[in-house]
């Protein structure tokens, strides 16, 4: 369930309001009011939510965010996961069933 | 394995609240509280006032602590605050400087 590069787990009783910064990963099954930016991977679990912007190396969503996403590497939307603000990423995957309103900007040129 | 663990390198600055067993490595500023138990683990440093179950103290804690149940210094802990507990133990090797009330 847990991989070893996440350091740090905020469980599913564990709210949190204001900012969480740092290293390593992250896995968040609870709730989170305030900005998140961290240098690792993160996973928001099914059930989770975080209010506020969010920032990692990549991100693998099955719960709820509410505000701008930034990531290095790519993000998972699961199927039960809910997303709205504004995106950039290098890739974004989206499940069926995935709820997503974002402005979505995957850096990139198109060479004519 | 706790239920949360805030990690080393983690910094979280604001207000935290929990029902499950909370272990911190990294950097807490503002309060922290769990109806379980709250371990502070060593190279750990919280700035906050902490209210939990059980309180266990192996890093750096400045701020006041309540326990419903017990606080526990221990080696290498450092604690600057009042506590209030039912049940102190301090660990040869913990420093403490507060005032205790156990509610006598």
């Amino acid at each position: 369930m847990s991989d070893s590069t996440e350091l740090s787990v905020l469980g599913p009783s564990t709210r949190v309001t204001g900012r969480i910064t740092g290293k390593g990963g992250l896995r968040i099954e609870g709730k989170v009011k305030g900005d998140v930016s961290i240098t690792g991977p993160a996973v928001l679990a099914e059930g989770a939510s975080v209010e506020g912007s969010f920032a990692a190396e990549s991100l693998d969503l099955g719960g709820d965010i509410e505000g701008n996403v930034s990531t290095e590497g790519g993000i998972v939307v699961r199927a039960n996961a809910r997303l709205r603000g504004e995106v950039k990423s290098a890739g974004v995957a989206i499940e069926t069933g995935a709820k997503v309103s974002v402005r979505l900007n995957t850096p990139f040129e198109i060479e004519f | 394995m706790a239920g949360t663990v805030i990690g080393e390198g983690l910094t979280i600055e604001g207000e935290i609240t929990s029902d499950d067993e909370l272990a911190v490595e990294g950097t807490v500023r503002g309060s922290l509280s769990s109806t379980d138990v709250i371990q502070i683990l060593p190279g750990a440093v919280v700035q906050a006032d902490i209210t939990a179950a059980g309180l266990g103290v192996a890093g750096q804690v400045t701020g006041n602590v309540t326990a419903s149940d017990r606080v526990d210094l221990q080696a290498g802990g450092r604690l600057i605050g009042d506590v209030r507990a039912a049940r102190l133990t301090i660990a040869d090797g913990a420093s403490f400087k507060g005032n205790v009330d156990m509610d006598v």
